[in-house]
This record gives structure tokens, C-alpha cells and sequence, in this order.
């Protein structure tokens, strides 16, 4: 593939994110896969457009149910393109996250949302979705090693979930492996605090703030 | 620029009722009649079969004469920005907002609870101009302050060269008498390149305002004059005090009102039939305690509400009311509250074009940039809030209810990203994130953000310069006009 060809597909690709409309953006992947681009360009490319839709979050200029559209689209395309990709594959990102709402929670709006801006910013995100039993999060971590486990729970009754996997997590040994950032509005800082997470997000944007601050990573500004 | 229609204007006054109002205005221009303090114009009005008085300098106005006036008056007034994009068609009851007018002081906003006032500056007109230009709920300019450090002979050509060089929206001033209006006319019609395009493409209009009750100055009537001479829209303007210079009654004011305005239609289709001219109130109130004249009353929104209406569906004209409006010394609660209810109650009634809606404050004394950038924010809300809702299948939403379905979310539906733009009114200095977010930000209360608003606005915002040549012309009358 010519040079030229290829930088102005990996544009597009970047820029479809901001049409919202996943057959787009999964076409011309497919069109960069058949013409043989580098799995992890097409990654890369993808990444850059995620990252400034989630510039564009920042400044006002997209809106949420933008930003999770974009966020969903990129989780689609890692599905086609995980298949063909080695280990490597997490080098560009700033760290891999796994993420859930804990048992007896349904509520999977606010998750969303930090796996959202999550992703926007560089990371790599597991969303083991709603009503996560404590032992499904201990083999997550197992599986795939991430650099932070993030739970959250809207209900008052749930949110004692989350010391049952903090706890399973000692128990396994795993706890020091792990960063824990906990969320939702039934919690708070002195909450996390008290059963031994390293991080409370008060929202979305705080919580992405707090995943860097554990991982040591600089704050753009 | 699109105005927002309001598909059902709220209604205070009955078919017979608007019917009773009219009649009594003629009753007093036929009966008790007008004084206007100009020779010519009371031999116009002689001459057109009224009754004249010339030592009195009182004309009364028969009623087949005013129902010519009426009738020859536009239906349908355009009025035209430098720039195409700002043209406005005032019509129905289409909604629109100009801005503040003629100030003398700024308040200044110190930080904390301080603040102080003084006079206004050249300066602070210029500054004020393109900040205006920049606020997209503002459609239309009136030079929001009087400026101060300037020589006050001819300071409307001041005002209007300021106009032309520092906004691309429509400008309505006033003037002094026919030489300043005649001198406005020709500095826009420079910019425009002659009369005749001036004519196709108004850029300017003037505002000739009656004194309550009932007399047309020397002045005013020159303003109408040229006006009419030149084709330029005049806006008849009646500026009554409910229970000072009108009838402590609401129905008093606008019996008064449509007299006032309608014996200045009256002259100016004399002069020119068919010239085209809008009528304009500004009713205000009489605090009955302390003799201070007030703006920001609840009584303004609702006579500007039945004013719009008996213009709309009586004479069929389009009405240039006020809203928006404040007497809060600062930019406050009360300016907050008070702005709104006025705003929105005469948008509500069908006022056309509404001005003095930003900055003002302390009646229409003062200006306060903060309050400026706030009050295009409170404009944008009740433009939004009065739009007809939308109804077709799409928007009833049965598709995306489906299958979204129970225990599900609506935030990431494509049905979502299309409409959210266009349902939601989307503020640009109001607060809505958490408590922890805002205070991580600084917890900067509204003045501070309106204050950084501002100073984006000064650095970013540019407007389309004149040219060189056309620029040192306007110059060279503004002095000309100026030398004592």
C-alpha cells in the first residue's frame, strides 16, 4: 500500500468516528484489513479519533451520547481486529482497565459513561457489563491483567459488593497486582476509604483523573 | 437570521376590547389631538384636512386620515445587516432581540460582592459593539452606551460610525432632529454604495420618539422627516409612564400609546406614502412610592404582551416592544428574575422586535458587560422555550422506545445524537456540573464566567472590517458633524 494512500485512509478512518455511524467506520477497517495496513495502525488511527472526541468532550463541543456512540463503535472494531493481532497490541494504550457495575446493580449508565471517557483517553477497557458477581471480577483480573479494576453501583444496597471483591481480592493474593477506583452516587471518598480502595471518582471526568493519578500519568493541560 | 415564530401568542385583550382601545385613540386624536412643534408639519396635516391650532401648535387628526396611515403602513418590514446574514424579516408574530441603548454609566464587576459605577466611555461603546456582534441571540444593535469622554455635539454620528465599523447586524438609533438623521443616513449609505441600495438594503433605521403625552418635538418630527425622504425605516416610538406621563390604568396607556404612534404614522405617510415605518413602546412604570420610573415591572411584560397583540391583529403591523429588562442597581437576582419575566412575557404576547434587552440595568441608566453576556444566555433560553414542539413520528419515538425497551437507556441511540441539538437549549455560561467539578474549577460564581466569556469574546471575535477609503469618509463627516 502506498504511503500517501495509506496515511489519507488512516485519516479517514480517524474522522469517521465523528459520523457516528458504525458501518462506516467498520468499512473502511475492513477496506484497511483487505489492503493489507498494519492491525495496529488501523488501531492507532482509531485511537487518535477517539482521543479527540474525547478532546472535543472536554471543550463542550461533543456531547456524551456522542462520546459513547464513539466509544462503542471502537469497541466493535476491536472485535474484528483482535483476531489478528499479537501481544503487542496494548502498546499505544495507557493502561488496560477492567470495569463493572457489581451484583444486584443493573444500572450501567455512569459505568458507561467513565468506560467512555475511558477509552477516550488512551485506555484499554474491559466492560464486563451489569450484575458482576464478585467472582467473575477475580477472573477478569486473572484473565487479563489489567492495571486497574474499576466497580461501580448506583444502589445503596449494592455497594457493600464492593468489599466482598476487594476482599476475594486479598484473599486470592491479587490485591497488590490491582489499583482499585470505585464510583456511583451511593458512594463517596471516605467510603472508599473505609473498605480499602485506592481511588473514588466523584464523576466521570474525576474518575479519569484518578485512574491517571494511580497509574502516575501527567494530566495534559 | 431566522427569528422564532410563536405559533399560539397568548392573548390579554378580546376581539372587542382591541376594537374599544382603537376607538378611543381616535376619539383623542380627533378630540383632544397632538401638538407637534414644527410649522411644516403642521401645514402638512392642514393640508390633509386635520384641524390645526397653529398657536397651540395642536393638530387634531380626523379618523379617515389615520385609517390611510394605517393602511399604507408595511405589513411586512425588513430590515438588513452589513452582512446578509443578519437580515431580519419582522413579520407576524416572529420573534427577534436588540440590544440595550444609550446607557450612560457601566457597572463594573470588582470581584466578590464589589462593584462600582462610572461614567461610560468611547471605549467601553467599541468593546460593547463587537461583544454585541458576537452573541447570537442578539439580532439586531443599538449603541448601548452614550459615551461620556466624547464632544456631545453630533455624538449620534459618533454612535453611528461606531455601528458601521464595529457590527455587522442591523443598527436602529436615534438621531438628532433632520440634520443628524440626514447625516446617519448618508454615513450608511456610504457603506452600503449610495441611497438607492440603502433603500433595497436598510441597514439603518431611525427611531423618532413622541413625548408623553402628546407632543411630537422639533426634533422628533425632523427625525420622521428624513425618514420618510430618504425611505429609510422609521420606528414611530412612544415611550409612555404609566401613572406619570399616562393614565395610571393599563388600558389608559395603550389608548394613549396607539394615539401617540398613530399621529406619527400619520405624518409620515404624508410626507411619503408608504414609507416604511414600524411602531415601537416602551411602556414604563411610576412607582407610586417613590416617583422612580421602573422597567423591570411584571406591569411592562404585560402591556408589551397586549401592545403585540393589538398591533399584530388590529392594524396588522409589526411591533417593536422591550423585555429583558431591569431595575437591580447590579447584575443580581432581581436583574436575574426580572429580565426573564419580561423577556418572556412579551415573546410570549408576540413582540416582533424586542429591544434593550442586554446589558441594562438601573431602569436604562447603566450597563454591565457581565450582565451583557447573561442576558444573551436568558434570550437564547426563551427563543428555545417558546419554539412549537415538534411532532412526527420520529420524534414520538416509538421506534427507539421499542428497542431500547424496559431497564434499558436512551443515551447511546443514534436517535439521541440526532435530536439532542435540537431539543435541548444548550447554555454557554450556565452551571451544571457537580458540586465537586465546580469547585475543583475555581467555584466561580456566574459574574466570573460572564467576566472570561468577555474577555474570549474581545480577543477571538472578529468583524468584517470596512474599507480604507470608506472608513476615512465616515471619519471626515463624524468631525465635521462634531465641530462646535
Amino acid at each position: 500500500m502506498e504511503e500517501s494512500i495509506k496515511n489519507d485512509l488512516k485519516k479517514k478512518i480517524a474522522e469517521s468516528l465523528l459520523e457516528y455511524d458504525e458501518k462506516i467506520t467498520v468499512d473502511l477497517i475492513k477496506n484497511a484489513l483487505e489492503n493489507e495496513m498494519e492491525t495496529l495502525e488501523i488501531i492507532d488511527a482509531l485511537s487518535k479519533g477517539l482521543r479527540k472526541i474525547g478532546d472535543m468532550f472536554g471543550s463542550g463541543e461533543v456531547f456524551l451520547p456522542e462520546l459513547m456512540m464513539a466509544a462503542s463503535i471502537m469497541k466493535t472494531c476491536m472485535d474484528i481486529l483482535t483476531p489478528f493481532i499479537s501481544e503487542s497490541k496494548t502498546s499505544t494504550m495507557l493502561g488496560r482497565i477492567v470495569i463493572g457495575t457489581v451484583k444486584g446493580d443493573i444500572h450501567d449508565i455512569g459505568k458507561n459513561i467513565v468506560r467512555s471517557l475511558l477509552q477516550a483517553n488512551g485506555f484499554e477497557v474491559i466492560d464486563l457489563g451489569v450484575d458482576v458477581d464478585p467472582e467473575k471480577f477475580i477472573e477478569a483480573i486473572k484473565n487479563y491483567k489489567p492495571n486497574i479494576l474499576a466497580m461501580s453501583a448506583l444502589l445503596t444496597t449494592t455497594i457493600n459488593e464492593m468489599l466482598k471483591v476487594i476482599e476475594m481480592l486479598k484473599e486470592s493474593g491479587l490485591r497488590n497486582h490491582v489499583k482499585v477506583i470505585i464510583g456511583g452516587a451511593p458512594t463517596n471518598e471516605e467510603y472508599a476509604k473505609k473498605i480499602g480502595a485506592d481511588a473514588w471518582g466523584s464523576d466521570a471526568n474525576d474518575a479519569v483523573t484518578k485512574v491517571k493519578m494511580l497509574l502516575g500519568i501527567e494530566e495534559e493541560k | 437570521m431566522d427569528g422564532i415564530t410563536i405559533s399560539k401568542p397568548i392573548r390579554l385583550l378580546d376581539n372587542d376590547e382591541m376594537q374599544r382601545i382603537h376607538e378611543t385613540s381616535i376619539q383623542v386624536l380627533s378630540k383632544v389631538g397632538v401638538v407637534y412643534e414644527a410649522e411644516w408639519a403642521l401645514n402638512i396635516l392642514k393640508e390633509a384636512g386635520c384641524e390645526v391650532d397653529h398657536k397651540k401648535q395642536i393638530a387634531k387628526i380626523p379618523e379617515g386620515l389615520i385609517e390611510e396611515a394605517i393602511n399604507k403602513s408595511q405589513r411586512i418590514v425588513k430590515l438588513c445587516g452589513r452582512n446578509q446574514k443578519y437580515d431580519l424579516t419582522l413579520e407576524g408574530a416572529k420573534a427577534y432581540f436588540a440590544g440595550g441603548a444609550n446607557a450612560v454609566k457601566i457597572i463594573e464587576y470588582k470581584g466578590g460582592e464589589s462593584f462600582i459605577s462610572r461614567p461610560a466611555t468611547l471605549e467601553d461603546l467599541i468593546k460593547l459593539t463587537i461583544i454585541t456582534d458576537a452573541l447570537e441571540n442578539i439580532h439586531c444593535y443599538l449603541s448601548p452606551v452614550y459615551p461620556q469622554d466624547v464632544i456631545q455635539k453630533g455624538v449620534d454620528s459618533v454612535k453611528c460610525e461606531i455601528a458601521l465599523n464595529y457590527t455587522e447586524k442591523h443598527f436602529y438609533h436615534d438621531a438628532e432632529g433632520y440634520k443628524g438623521a440626514l447625516n446617519q443616513i448618508k454615513m450608511a449609505s456610504i457603506v452600503v454604495g449610495g441611497e438607492d441600495k440603502l433603500r433595497k438594503k436598510p441597514i439603518i433605521s431611525l427611531a423618532p420618539c413622541i413625548t408623553s403625552p402628546l407632543v411630537w418635538s422639533e426634533n422628533a418630527l425632523g427625525v420622521i422627516k428624513a425618514c420618510a425622504e430618504k425611505n429609510v425605516p422609521a420606528i414611530i416610538s412612544s415611550e409612555p409612564i404609566l401613572g406619570a406621563t399616562a393614565p395610571v390604568t393599563m388600558a389608559g396607556l395603550l389608548v394613549q400609546q396607539c394615539a401617540e404612534v398613530l399621529s406619527g404614522l400619520t405624518l409620515s405617510h404624508l410626507i411619503n406614502p408608504g414609507t416604511p415605518t414600524l411602531v415601537c413602546t416602551l411602556p414604563s412604570v411610576m412607582d407610586m412610592h417613590t416617583a422612580s420610573i421602573i422597567l423591570g415591572s411584571v406591569e411592562t411584560g404585560m402591556m408589551c404582551a397586549a401592545s403585540a397583540q393589538l398591533f399584530r391583529e388590529f392594524y396588522g403591523m409589526p411591533y417593536v416592544g422591550v423585555g429583558a429588562v431591569s431595575d437591580s442597581k447590579i447584575p443580581d437576582q432581581q436583574a436575574g428574575y426580572e429580565k426573564a419575566l419580561t423577556a418572556l412575557y412579551g415573546v410570549l404576547g408576540g413582540v416582533n422586535l424586542m429591544h434593550l434587552t442586554s446589558g441594562m440595568l438601573e431602569f436604562l441608566l447603566s450597563v454591565s458587560y457581565e450582565q451583557l453576556i447573561i442576558d444573551n444566555e436568558i434570550l437564547g433560553m426563551v427563543l428555545h422555550g417558546v419554539k412549537k414542539l415538534e411532532i412526527n413520528d420520529e420524534t414520538l419515538a416509538l421506534d427507539v422506545i421499542q428497542k431500547v425497551g424496559p431497564r434499558g437507556q436512551f443515551l447511546e441511540q443514534k436517535h439521541t445524537i440526532k435530536y439532542m441539538r435540537k431539543q435541548l437549549y444548550l447554555p454557554t455560561i450556565s452551571d451544571r456540573q457537580s458540586r465537586e467539578i465546580w469547585e475543583k474549577k475555581g467555584a466561580k460564581n456566574i459574574l466570573i464566567r460572564a467576566k472570561e466569556k468577555i474577555e474570549e469574546i474581545l480577543k477571538t471575535h472578529e468583524v468584517e472590517p470596512l474599507e480604507e477609503d470608506i472608513k476615512k469618509i465616515l471619519r471626515n463627516i463624524r468631525e465635521e458633524a462634531q465641530k462646535l
